[in-house]
């Protein structure tokens, strides 16, 4: 069976379970939202794992394809914390103790999460949150350009920098991306220049710095197993776009059309995506002036719905395609139906 | 295309991440009623729109179903 780690809000994941529906194989779609799962058997002797999902009992041994978009066992089992009845009367242990469940109840997600994957999956758990520093200094390492990069946390180190370079400022994990009822709240890559020093204290959290490049086109590049599905974006002449394409110019859009990145980039991508363990993710590219390609980060699990519909490519069916590919390669034609118990 | 009314949080002086100084912020501008078919049943969902192009979320109802 192929089971789906995701969110119950994730517009991408709808998109690929359509297509699994077109194609009639059944999956399960476990979102992070979930509450209602248990571990009704656990014998790692015998290779025995049954989880139950809202009624339906899956040994993990039938799972035989397995995309992690969103979540993961840890998010859902967590719950259990809920109805533990720590006594009162511990003191400071108290706390102590409700971390150490915590960190019990983890460390079995996360050895589910890992039988569960166990090589037949399209991303994963372990790999969902990349190191933008580490990823850079790998992407250096096999012979990418990469932009100057700086960490500063002090105004002076910043002036000093702002006097030799043009820098960019973003987040070393992930950007601000929040939502209320009624407003959206979100950063992207800004410039930062003289004008905007007056705010920011003589000392500050450390920040990530970059030069900033004077790019020619940006492009971002999904890459599933074996392909790389790319996309060259013209965002440099717009001011809207130029610092980050993100910021969508509706009245006069950024050109965007397929592209084929050269095959030295992609071999040096292929690299960087073995060395980490990863077979999918969105590469952030820049070309520059003189055609130097400029490596910006990896998102192991980005939004490819962005590069898929402006250049027509599908991604979603692909991805849907690969499931049912790596299912019937693990299963060879025998997949159990999926029951409610 | 209707361009989106994009604001930036006016920060005092602050020690924050120097990125935490460009949080930019929108009204969300529209919610589309929407209805997801399915083999087994039709269900609601909504669809919210930061600005007339960008779709953000969508939330599907699965407990609402729909007669044919």
């Amino acid at each position: 069976m192929i089971f789906i780690f995701s969110s119950k809000d994730d517009f991408t994941t709808n998109k690929v379970c359509d297509w699994l529906r077109y194609y009639e194989h059944q999956y399960i779609r476990l979102n992070k939202e979930t509450q209602n799962v248990r571990i009704e058997e656990f014998d790692l002797g015998n290779d025995l794992i049954i989880l139950n999902i809202e009624g339906y009992k899956i040994n993990i041994k039938d799972i035989t394809a397995v995309w992690f978009r969103r979540g993961g066992l840890s998010d859902v089992l967590s719950e259990w914390n809920d109805p533990i009845h720590i006594p009162k009367n511990l003191g400071i242990i108290q706390n102590i103790l409700s971390h150490k469940i915590k960190n019990e109840i983890n460390q079995l997600a996360l050895f589910i999460q890992f039988k569960i994957e166990n090589g037949k999956n399209i991303g994963s758990y372990f790999n969902k949150g990349l190191n933008k520093l580490k990823m850079l200094d790998l992407a250096k390492n096999e012979g990418f350009k990469i932009p100057d990069t700086f960490i500063v946390s002090k105004l002076d180190e910043l002036e000093s920098i702002l006097s030799k370079n043009e820098v960019v400022t973003k987040a070393i994990s992930d950007g601000l991306y929040e939502f209320t009822d009624d407003t959206a709240y979100y950063t992207y890559t800004e410039e930062i220049n003289n004008s905007t020093l007056d705010t920011f204290s003589d000392s500050f959290t450390p920040s990530l710095l970059q030069s900033k490049i004077q790019k020619k086109i940006e492009i971002r590049s999904f890459y599933l197993v074996d392909r790389f599905y790319s996309m060259a974006i013209f965002s440099q002449k717009n001011k809207k776009t130029s610092t980050d394409y993100r910021k969508y110019d509706s009245e006069i859009p950024n050109r965007m059309i397929p592209y084929e990145l050269p095959s030295n980039i992609e071999d040096m991508l292929i690299r960087i995506y073995e060395k980490v363990g990863l077979n999918t993710g969105s590469a952030d590219i820049i070309v520059d002036e003189e055609n130097n390609f400029y490596f910006l980060e990896i998102n192991p699990v980005g939004q490819f719905t962005m590069t898929s519909t402006p250049c027509n490519y599908y991604l979603e069916k692909e991805v849907a395609l690969e499931l049912i590919r790596i299912k019937n390669e693990t299963t060879k034609g025998k997949d159990p139906k999926i029951k409610k118990e | 295309m209707k361009q989106p009314k994009v604001k930036t949080l006016k920060l005092k002086k602050n020690n924050l991440p120097l990125f935490l100084n460009f949080i930019l912020y929108n009204e969300i501008d529209s919610v589309d009623e929407s209805v997801y078919s399915y083999p087994s049943k039709r269900v609601n969902g909504r669809e919210y729109y930061v600005n007339n192009d960008k779709h953000i979320s969508t939330i599907i109802n699965y407990d609402i179903k729909f007669d044919d």
